[in-house]
């Protein structure tokens, strides 16, 4: 599991997250240009690079802090991320009393930003960055003079870190080409590698290391032999722990279960007698031929299994006016893409409880995309609803949106 | 006499609808399109179903603080509580987290409990095996580590257990929670490198924690051969009551975020070996970023775990057009991952003598990796001694098994 979508986690529909407003100055590390303003408020401690300085600064007075840094930021930083001290100040308070109700958003949200870019910055220090140990392929010598010349120009010290990786990983590869080895494409972990933004502060923020302490390990009592059967039985028929084994759902009642059931796992059919077989009504005829099969056999385990609200079955729970003026919505926009879906479902449906509102996201909305690729026979499904990832390398278009796969697919029934 | 396995599998309806939030790669709607590609199979006539029940917070806290739990119940998406514990950006906040938590934790809680009752051989719960999660924070999208609590569940009626993890991710909540124990063995196969979440698995495996970090790439029969030649060594020398399984599906190909070539057929070969043991097992889930491949896998292995080869045509059901253009459980391989080639990672002069090195990086030294990768039978059995060495120094420089914990 990957930490690796900070940027990406910048629109947010809910409101939840730390959004971002296109507007207000991206101080979260995204892109060439931007990623330098966050180093105008916070470069200067870390061109001391020395925790110690830093953890004073921080501490102090607000005042003394903040002025030291708006002197140090050129103008760049810009909006309310100037004064680091009054953002400590604030955090306190927030810490303090955390279920408060919330200041106006206009103000808590760039505060919010701050905070996160102030946590990746403050824990990103050069002396771990140049701590080559914990870094693989990395030459120790290499590392500290670039960081060196890195920091005296003033720039982010991570990517600095990212960019001396991939460098080596270029020279490696460029030597191997003149071997005359085998010309590879990137690997996807590099590809990865390259793709995530804030990765070397991630690193340092996750810690490396595995954690020592009570604070890590697990309370693990000593063993003193195997329980007497006594023990197990007392055990076994405790209630407090029967309520903790499960409800049992299949089979129901008091069936015992066979074991040596022949006809368990069936595929599909090879054929059927369908007018069109292959077709959207075949294939729509014999979902709904499987789904009331199940439902006769599972009898109430149908519902448990909320089996009930899956598929197209979601859009019939909607009222029909409500289905009306959705399909009407879609019709605007001819191919809405997850982020639409949202918008749209926040502001024309924002009385519906989001839980209604996920379940026709997840099984009507993304069903028709996943139907509509395969009407339009695409060689592969791309069930990733995520938007478009900018894939540097020119193998296949693992990353790309639908709307791209309809227009490859126009493009060689055009060419046909 | 020998009676088939029985089999006890976990699962709650509500889990299907939690929603992660808009371009997270985490998507528990995989879970619904397991359950339902298990059930359209017809398995579930050959094992018994359980909904879980909804983990209580002194559970939880049984490995996690008090402090953490309350904080995990309290959040909400609108609440001010954003920053502390790592949450809100890969772990963020979403409605009825906690009780998504509950759900996945308690599954895997009943399942080790079912096990200790021996009223099953084989517990599954494919909602669980989130294995990132701290005693203290969350991590790499796991708020609570449900596998550290129901290897302690085991720990009550089983001397050792055995942790074996192979998502594409290094099993590092899990390694942490039992560092210094004897009584839990992780094994953990998993990409390292190129700043891989999450950064460790490489040196830290000592004692009773093993680690096998691999590049980029890797294939079917490099990857099970060095999968059964290293478990089969474990169980043999460990001895362990009980076995807890997380079957992470990031590692097979065409992953969204993982970078392995495994086949479903590869991943799967993984979990019939663990079967064969015939020591009480637990299964668990954990990564899988494309829906349809994690759905496919999880059911295959369902399948294995009962003795059932499913056919290769998908049944009709719900969800059958994310199976599309083939509709079948085996798909072909494209846009395979390039195997990464031999990149010198250390400098062999450099390196402590005394310090135990895994077996995968001794013989980086003396084979690149893609030579594993094209002929990777014919040095087999040169592999096994060079493994059986290995295992002699563990054995004389690890911590000795003590006497009285072998029956």
């Amino acid at each position: 599991m990957v930490g690796m979508y900070q940027h990406q986690l910048r629109d947010d529909p809910f409101g939840a997250l730390v959004g971002g407003h296109c507007g207000d100055q991206p101080l979260l590390a995204g892109g060439g240009p931007s990623s330098s303003s966050p180093s105008a408020v916070l470069a200067p401690p870390l061109a001391e690079a020395h925790g110690g300085v830093e953890r004073r600064q921080l501490s102090e007075a607000p005042v003394g802090g903040g002025s030291r840094l708006r002197g140090a930021g050129d103008g760049r930083s810009g909006g309310a991320g100037g004064d680091l001290g009054a953002l400590v100040l604030w955090m306190r308070e927030l810490a303090a009393d955390p279920v408060a109700p919330l200041p106006a958003p206009s103000e808590h949200r760039p505060r919010k930003r701050h905070v996160l870019a102030l946590r990746r910055a403050r824990y990103l220090r050069l002396e771990d960055v140049a701590d080559a140990e914990e870094l693989p392929n990395f030459p120790k010598v290499t590392v500290r003079k670039s960081l060196q010349t890195c920091s005296a120009d003033n720039v982010m010290g991570k990517d600095c870190v990212v960019t001396l990786i991939l460098q080596k990983r270029k020279l490696y590869w460029d030597k191997q080409k003149k071997k005359g080895c085998l010309n590879m494409p990137t690997r996807k972990s590099e590809r990865l590698a390259k793709r995530m933004k804030l990765m070397a502060s991630l690193l340092l923020t996750q810690r490396k290391k595995i954690g020592v302490g009570e604070h890590f390990q697990a309370e693990v009592p000593e063993w003193t032999g195997r329980p007497s059967g006594k023990e197990l039985a007392s055990y076994r028929s405790d209630p407090e722990i029967s309520k903790m084994l499960g409800t049992r759902i299949w089979p129901p009642g008091g069936e015992v279960y066979k074991t040596d059931i022949v006809a368990v796992g069936q595929g599909r059919p090879e054929s059927c007698n369908c007018n069109y077989p292959g077709s959207f009504f075949c294939r729509q005829r014999h979902i709904n031929e499987a789904r009331d099969k199940l439902r006769c056999e599972l009898g109430r385990a149908f519902t448990i299994w909320r089996f009930d609200s899956m598929g197209e079955e979601v859009s019939k729970l909607w009222g029909h006016d409500e289905q009306l003026k959705f399909n009407a919505l879609e019709r605007l926009v001819p191919v809405m893409d997850q982020k639409t879906y949202w918008a749209v479902a926040s502001k024309h449906f924002a009385s519906k409880p989001r839980i209604d509102l996920i379940k026709y996201y997840l099984n009507v909305f993304l069903m028709r995309r996943v139907l509509s690729q395969c009407r339009l026979s695409l060689l592969e499904i791309d069930s990733d609803e995520d938007e478009v990832e900018e894939e540097e390398d020119d193998d296949q278009p693992e990353g790309s949106s639908s709307l791209q796969r309809i227009q490859d697919v126009q493009d060689r029934k055009d060419v046909s | 006499m020998l009676e088939k396995d029985r089999i006890s599998y976990f699962y709650d309806g509500d889990v299907g609808n939690v929603y992660f939030g808009p371009n997270h790669p985490m998507k528990p709607h995989r879970l619904c399109m397991t359950h339902h590609l298990v059930l359209s199979y017809g398995l579930h006539k050959k094992m018994e179903i359980y909904r879980p029940h909804k983990a209580y917070p002194i559970e939880l806290a049984q490995f996690h603080s008090a402090d953490y739990v309350e904080f995990l119940h309290r959040i909400t998406p609108d609440t001010q509580h954003l920053y502390a514990n790592n949450l809100g950006e890969d772990c963020p906040v979403f409605d009825n987290l906690f009780e998504f938590c509950q759900i996945y934790a308690g599954g895997t809680l009943d399942a080790a409990r079912r096990l200790n009752h021996k009223t099953c051989d084989v517990a599954i719960n494919w909602a669980g095996g989130l294995h990132h999660a701290k005693k203290c924070e969350a991590s790499g999208f796991c708020y609570i580590n449900d596998l550290v609590l129901g290897i302690l569940e085991l720990l009550k009626y089983h001397a050792r257990v055995l942790y074996i993890d192979i998502d594409v991710h290094h099993g590092d909540g899990v390694e942490e929670a039992f560092y210094f124990t004897d009584r839990v063995m992780t094994v953990s196969f998993h990409k390292y490198g190129d700043l891989f979440f999450p950064g460790t698995g490489e040196r830290e495996g000592k004692y009773y924690a093993i680690n096998i970090p691999l590049k980029d790439g890797i294939d079917d029969a490099s990857f099970t051969r060095l999968f059964k030649t290293i478990i089969a060594k474990v169980v043999e020398t460990y001895l362990p009551g009980a076995i807890v399984l997380q079957c992470g599906a990031d590692s097979l190909a065409r992953d969204r975020l993982g970078c392995f070539n495994l086949s479903i057929e590869g991943h799967s070969e993984c979990v019939k070996f663990v079967k064969k043991f015939n020591i009480p097992l637990l299964v668990t889930g954990g990564g899988g970023y494309t829906k349809e491949n994690v759905a496919r896998c999880w059911a295959v292995e369902t399948g294995v775990l009962l003795d059932t080869e499913l056919p290769n045509e998908i049944p009709n059901n719900e969800y059958i057009e994310y199976f599309a253009p083939d509709y079948t459980l085996k798909v072909p391989n494209l846009n395979m991952v390039p195997p990464d080639f031999f990149i010198p990672d250390f400098d062999e002069d450099e390196l402590d003598p005394d310090e135990r090195v895994d077996q995968h990086t001794q013989d980086k030294q003396i084979h690149r990796d893609d030579e594993y990768y094209e002929d990777s039978l014919k040095d087999c059995n040169e592999d096994e001694e060079r493994l059986e060495t290995w295992w002699i120094q563990f054995e004389r420089g690890g911590k000795p098994v003590p006497k009285t914990y072998i029956l």
